[in-house]
């Protein structure tokens, strides 16, 4: 044998190395045995629950919203049937080529996918909505390639629609995906990708609207593969809403406004209740349903006319001509006129070395107060507003609801500015001039108001003294928010001379037959261009039904652009509600309440 | 047939339990073959290979060990060209080149590598009658290991690779390498460390690291620590029974079939299943032991010492990385794992065992 073999004694360290190593090998042998007792015995709980995690997907059926219809039970807005795609990034095995394949079936952005994939990245076990709003063809494509699709979820779903489009946008508002802020903010209320209302009723009533989403866990192998369902909620869907406007009239108003930029309110001053909301110019809330590309967004974003704001209750402008009204009254309250007062107007007024300008160059002579409202004199308005004082112009500007939030609780109102001279010092630091108080007298200089609020002025006079919160849904006990006290002889001018204003005065092109008109106009002085016209109306005036504010940004003079328009909706109102009762639609005697399921 | 008298039947024994119950297990992990048709052929497949490596195993045992290491340079040589013949020609599994074709069976060439390292070792160190120098006898011998040990690292095959360190020290441990000599070649070995990081791959440098931290990238690198604890922790007492598991049976636990056989076993028979396996594989390694003590001469204990730290080593880092304390290498469990050439090599170890433990006892006898 060409090896020789070594006797086992030349190896003396050999017992007590292998003793070393018989120790080492217990003692590795007992870490194994102590980690075996830890995961199997001491934490088998905890692994257990993660392994039930591992096979089990939480798939979200979202609920259907509520349908939203107008008082007479017209839809304003319907659920469509629509398809989504989500993933669930736990089950994406193999991720560059599901999201390549998925990108080119549905022809949307791998980085697009990506962000919200990243968005989700705390939530690999839930799907992330990636795509809504597919159609069916679609939806049957991407079915059938599922498999190749690892981690892919296809849900039916429903997509918000609004039939009207534009018209009504400002009220319905739109919907859209829960924000991370709004997670927050909601306090477990939200789960990401809920759908919830981002303005107007939407979001007001989301509550209602919403339902309850229901859910499916599916039992899903390692790559995401379905293999059975182990338990199934229902969705619950969302309470149906009546609001209180009419959408003929509220179409009425839309066209009556097309291509212009402002405002238009109609209400029931018994009530409160919103016949019709316009804000021009408006947006498609369809726009909002689906994916918007963030160059429409952009677009929407940048339009210089800001269609997304809400003027009726956001926009502040000086009231103009309307607001003579309340120092007419705050004048006849304190005595410091009487029906038959006379001023006259050589076509301006002359204080100390200034110069106030009457609208009329010509003058309108000796005039009483009737037609100094009626033909929206500046000069007698001038004179009476020094005769008052501004504290006390102030006052009733407060009374009659400026310089406060209406109440009105569709979006964050801007509650204006009722100047007074400490207020003038306060901000600008500088005394407040006589000229001050004749600028306030006519409803300019500081004055900021919103057409809301001017409407609930007008409601306050055609309720001789009582103004409800204006409101959108049908709503018992109303109580009123406004209650003037002041006496009914003053309330009976001032309709007498907003009677003429529409019969023979500036409001002349408003007038329907048969019925009987208040109004006043406003031709508001724009240091960015033409005037704002502007126009309230309420009536009939023996008993008012309805009431009217039209508000045109540099629509120019206030009779001939925004009297009409007044007109035209007043027309189709009294055509259809000759003089019976104006209720919400009737079922069994009676209305049909708030928050009704069909 | 009458039964050999001269063999270790509890080693057999052992090593035989050990074998079956793995056919069980992959049984039980790949009966649901919808992910794999392969699937259902597996436990067969081992099967066979079982018999197989029973009848080399009993062959093995009645050569003697001194023809195997007189044979040892042979194989050393064959294992060399069949590791570069693998590196030439290998077929690629995930991304790893550690096959070799031979007509119908592919032959993981590291696996037999285990064996020709070890009897080569044996072969240097009798030759040096036991006085092995600083320079002639440890240089040579890192030469002997560092050859095959960098063309396995090339396939990349990190793990087998690394079993050579720990097995080698403990030779010259016993074989009585003053501790200051064996100081210098874990210096020597700490010193390559950087040499070898630069012959890893990406993933397997990420290996190293996300064992560090598992949770980091749960469908990276750390994936499959986290699912086999999962699959080992809801295990609990009893298990979930064969063929019962869901975190095996949905697929949760990568390669259950093979370097997660374990995961499957702790699932399905939970603690107490994996007690006496631990007890099974403790067992084997101290009739291993037992041989080292009875061998009659050198040649014998380096033998008997070699293959038994071969097969505690891969046990320990196996039932480690699935447990989530030791790094993911790709080492198979010894004697349970699906795969003829790990099987086949470990059952080659344990008759190489059984000729020591004849020879030494006839010796005496």
């Amino acid at each position: 044998m060409g090896i020789e073999r070594i006797h086992i004694k030349e190896l003396k360290l050999l017992p007590e190395r292998l003793k070393v190593i018989i120790v080492y090998i217990l003692i590795i042998f007992s870490i194994l045995f102590l980690r075996i007792l830890y995961l199997q015995v001491f934490r088998t709980k905890h692994f257990g629950e993660l392994a039930s995690y591992n096979s089990v997907r939480i798939v979200p059926k979202r609920a259907f919203r509520g349908i939203i219809y107008d008082r007479q039970g017209i839809p304003l807005v319907e659920n469509l049937p629509t398809y989504t795609v989500s993933i669930i990034p736990a089950d994406l095995t193999d991720k560059n080529n599901t999201l390549n394949k998925l990108s080119s079936i549905l022809k949307v952005n791998i980085s697009d996918i990506e962000d919200k994939l990243e968005k989700g990245k705390y939530h690999q076990f839930e799907p992330i909505k990636i795509v809504d709003s597919i159609d069916a063809r679609l939806a049957s494509i991407l079915d059938e390639s599922k498999f190749e699709l690892p981690g892919i979820v296809i849900q039916l779903d429903s997509k918000r629609y609004y039939p009207n489009a534009e018209i009504g946008a400002h009220i319905l508002g739109y919907i859209g995906e829960v924000n991370e802020l709004q997670i927050l903010d909601g306090e477990g209320k939200y789960s990401l990708g809920d759908i919830i209302g981002q303005t107007g009723v939407e979001k007001k009533y989301d509550d209602i609207l919403r339902g309850k989403n229901g859910q499916i866990k599916i039992i899903v192998n390692a790559i995401g593969k379905q293999v059975g369902i182990l338990e199934e909620k229902n969705r619950e869907a969302g309470s149906n809403i009546i609001l209180t406007i009419d959408s003929e009239l509220q179409k009425t108003a839309e066209e009556a406004m097309a291509k212009k930029t402002g405002a238009v309110i109609v209400m029931n001053p018994k009530n409160g209740e919103i016949l019709a909301y316009v804000s021009k110019p408006g947006f498609n809330p369809n726009l909002f349903s689906v994916r918007t590309s963030s160059v429409e967004w952009q677009k929407l974003m940048s339009n210089r006319e800001r269609p997304m704001y809400n003027r009726p209750i956001k926009g502040l402008y000086a009231p103009g001509s309307i607001f003579k009204l309340i120092t007419v009254i705050a004048a006849l309250e304190s005595n410091m006129c009487d029906e038959h007062t006379k001023m006259t107007c050589k076509g301006k007024y002359i204080y100390n070395t200034w110069e106030f300008k009457c609208w009329k160059k010509e003058g309108h002579g000796a005039i009483e107060l009737n037609d100094a409202i009626k033909d929206s004199c500046d000069v007698y308005l001038y004179q009476l507003g020094l005769k008052t004082r501004v504290e006390r112009i102030a006052k009733y500007a407060k009374l009659f609801g400026f310089g406060s939030p209406t109440g009105f609780a569709l979006g964050s109102e801007e509650q204006g500015i009722v100047p007074t001279p400490e207020w003038k010092e306060f901000t600008t630091g500088v005394f407040w001039f006589p000229g001050d108080t004749m600028h306030m007298a006519i409803g300019q200089g500081y004055l900021l108001v919103t057409p809301m609020q001017i409407l609930q002025m007008v409601n306050v006079i055609a309720n001789d003294g009582i103004a409800y919160e204006p409101h959108i849904t049908k709503e018992k006990g109303i109580k009123p928010c406004i209650n003037v006290e002041i006496k009914k002889n003053t309330f009976d001018i001032i309709k007498k001379a907003m009677l003429s204003v529409v019969e023979n005065g500036t409001g002349y092109s408003s007038r329907i037959p048969g019925v009987k008109i208040a109004g006043k106009t406003s031709s508001i002085q724009n240091p960015h261009g033409a005037d704002h016209a502007a126009f309230v109306a309420f009536g009939p005036v023996e008993d008012p039904q309805i009431s009217v504010i039209v508000f045109v940004e540099k629509g120019g003079k206030g009779s001939a652009v925004a009297a009409p328009i007044a007109r035209q909706i007043l027309e189709k109102y009294f055509s259809k509600h000759k003089k019976e009762d104006y209720g919400l639609v009737k079922k069994d005697g009676y209305t049909i309440p708030f928050g009704h399921k069909p | 047939m009458r039964l050999q008298r001269d063999l270790d039947y509890l080693l057999i024994a052992g090593t035989l339990i050990l074998v079956l119950f793995g056919i069980i297990m992959i049984y039980s992990s790949t009966h649901n073959f919808a992910y794999n048709p392969d699937f259902g052929t597996y436990y067969l497949r081992q099967f066979m290979w079982a018999i197989f490596g029973l009848i080399l195993m009993f062959v093995i045992a009645n050569i003697d060990y001194q023809i195997l290491i007189e044979v040892s340079h042979i194989f050393y040589i064959l294992t060399l060209v069949l590791l570069i013949a693998t590196f030439l020609f290998g077929g690629r599994i995930a991304g790893a080149q550690r096959w070799f074709r031979l007509g119908p069976i592919s032959i993981q060439s590291s696996e037999i590598a285990k064996i020709s390292i070890i009897l080569m070792l044996v072969r240097f160190f009798t030759d040096q009658k036991g006085k092995i120098g600083i320079v002639s006898g440890l240089f040579f011998a890192f030469i002997i290991v560092m050859i095959p040990m960098a063309l396995i690292i090339k396939q990349p095959d990190l793990g087998t690779a690394l079993l050579f360190i720990p097995t080698v020290f403990c030779m010259l441990y016993i074989v009585g390498v003053r501790l200051k000599y064996l100081g210098y070649i874990l210096g020597g070995f700490a010193f390559s460390f950087p040499f070898i990081w630069l012959l890893l791959k990406e993933y397997q440098k990420l290996r190293l690291l996300t064992f560090l931290n598992p949770g980091m990238d749960p469908r990276g690198a750390g994936y499959n620590v986290i699912q086999s604890q999962i699959a080992i922790g809801s295990g609990g007492f009893f298990g979930k029974g064969l063929m019962h598991g869901t975190q095996v049976q949905l697929n949760f636990v990568p390669e259950h079939h093979t370097d997660f056989i374990f995961a499957v076993i702790g699932e399905e028979v939970g603690f107490f299943g994996v007690l006496i396996i631990l007890l099974l594989y403790l067992f084997i390694i101290f009739q291993g032991i037992k041989i080292v003590t009875l061998a009659r001469d050198m040649t014998g204990v380096l033998i008997a010492i070699g293959i038994t730290t071969l097969i505690a080593i891969q046990t320990i880092i196996n039932i480690g990385m699935t447990m989530g304390i030791l790094p993911v290498t790709g080492i198979p469990l010894p004697f349970m794992s699906y795969g003829g050439s790990s099987l086949l090599t470990n059952m080659c170890a344990i008759g190489i065992l059984l000729s020591v433990h004849r020879c030494s006892t006839k010796f005496l006898g």
